[in-house]
């Protein structure tokens, strides 16, 4: 469906009622008001339990598999698998068509799942089960695998908004480096934080982070990736 | 944090600030509107992943804050006419000000007179510029639907501002400006 000609762009609309839609683009606060806004944000927002990433509840095996997705898909996403064959770029930079299930959730969505009802650890004496052939499985803490989960949901999200909203995703990354500064992605934060500095413009401060980059993690599979990127060569994300 | 909290402020204030205002929330309390709305952006910063747009999730997050005031302050029953507009960038000679403000100020009398789901969507497309398909995404309709309350809206707004005498048919509206 073609997009109707808006009234502001519309040469045959009385000029000054185009004037007018041109002059409501403009409004919004002054200039105190955005400083007063931005200072009572931070002061709201940086409370130490409100920007907790919620916690995804589940059972051990769960976990595992869906904390192996996440980082497969983030790895993905970072695109580690174009830069070792040759193919043309596949992902696409924009964001995909709006389809209801892909809306953002509004307020009213809460913020933790509710809990399950009974924890495989707590539950009654499980039916015994023939052993399964397979490798050795080996005991992960469900703390970790939980921990390495959430990194990876916050980090795809911050890949995700680099394109919609470079910002967001700036501040996304922060929220990651607040709640996890060892934690298990912190190489893929740190090349995902070159690509975010570079999509808002800030090329001194992406070339020197990748210089830091380069000398924290020689043997990286992002500093391919990363070299084209500041070469200009990368355009996909 | 506090320099990615100015960051994303600074980028998104106006579309906040104005969205509110479209939304019916009184002037004096737009401000600490835009303050709940931010602080819950920042609350659910985690669930933002970039597959619709920022403002389509703004929106929804905006139309939930007035919501929230207007059942807050529906004891009181204020007056609905809108108050003046935010302050604007451009100054220009006083006469064509006032011109351009009176045609604002009926524009946005206009635009209140709608219900809500229609004044938004002519808010979403005419003024914020949103693609249709956003627009139908913030309000909850199909395209269809959106483009109906997008033809429906500039009906109603030509309507009354013909009514006020700021349009007549077939004159230019600069003819019956001072």
């Amino acid at each position: 469906m073609s997009e109707d000609l808006r009234w502001a762009d519309d040469p045959s609309q009385p000029p000054s009622l185009r004037e007018a839609i041109t002059h409501a683009r403009s409004a919004g606060p002054s200039a105190r008001e955005l400083e007063a806004l931005i200072a009572s944000v931070h002061a709201a927002a940086t409370e130490p339990s409100s920007l907790r990433p919620s916690r995804v509840p589940g059972p051990r095996a769960l976990f595992a598999l869906t904390a192996l997705m996440a980082v497969g898909v983030f790895l993905y996403t970072m695109g580690v698998e174009q830069d070792r064959s040759h193919d043309p770029p596949s992902v696409p930079a924009v964001a995909s068509p709006l389809r209801p299930e892909d809306r953002q959730p509004p307020l009213e969505i809460p913020a933790n799942p509710p809990p399950p009802a009974a924890s495989p650890e707590g539950a009654p004496a499980q039916r015994p089960t023939a052993p399964r052939p397979g490798p050795a499985r080996r005991p992960t803490p469900p703390r970790a695998e939980q921990s390495v989960l959430e990194e990876a949901k916050l980090l795809r999200a911050a890949k995700q908004a680099l394109a919609a909203a470079p910002s967001v995703a700036a501040a996304q990354l922060e929220l990651h480096r607040k709640h996890y500064p060892n934690g298990g992605l912190v190489e893929e934060r740190e090349a995902l934080a070159i690509e975010i500095a570079w999509h808002r413009g800030k090329h001194s401060e992406a070339r020197l982070l990748n210089q830091r980059f380069r000398a924290r993690y020689p043997e990286s599979a992002y500093l391919r990736r990363l070299d084209l990127l500041l070469r200009g060569g990368l355009t996909e994300r | 944090m506090s320099d990615q909290v100015a960051a994303v402020v600074r980028e998104h204030a106006p579309f906040v600030w104005r969205a509110l205002c479209h939304l019916g929330v009184p002037e004096r309390q737009v401000a600490d509107a835009s303050q709940e709305v931010f602080v819950a952006v920042f609350r659910n910063l985690h669930r933002f992943e970039g597959r619709s747009s920022m403002k389509t999730w703004l929106f929804g997050i905006c139309r939930n804050i007035a919501a929230r005031h207007a059942r807050s302050r529906a004891r009181a029953r204020e007056a609905l006419a809108p108050g003046p507009l935010p302050e604007m960038a451009v100054a220009e000679s006083q006469s064509r000000e006032l011109a351009r403000r009176e045609v604002s100020s009926r524009l946005e009398h206009a635009l209140q007179k709608l219900p809500e789901g229609t004044r938004m969507v002519f808010v979403l497309y005419e003024i914020e510029s949103l693609p249709m398909a956003e627009v139908a995404a913030a309000v909850g309709c199909n395209e269809s639907t959106a483009y109906s309350r997008l033809y429906v809206a500039r009906d109603s707004v030509r309507k009354q501002l013909l009514r006020v005498g700021l349009l007549t048919p077939g004159q230019a509206l600069e003819e019956v400006l001072p």
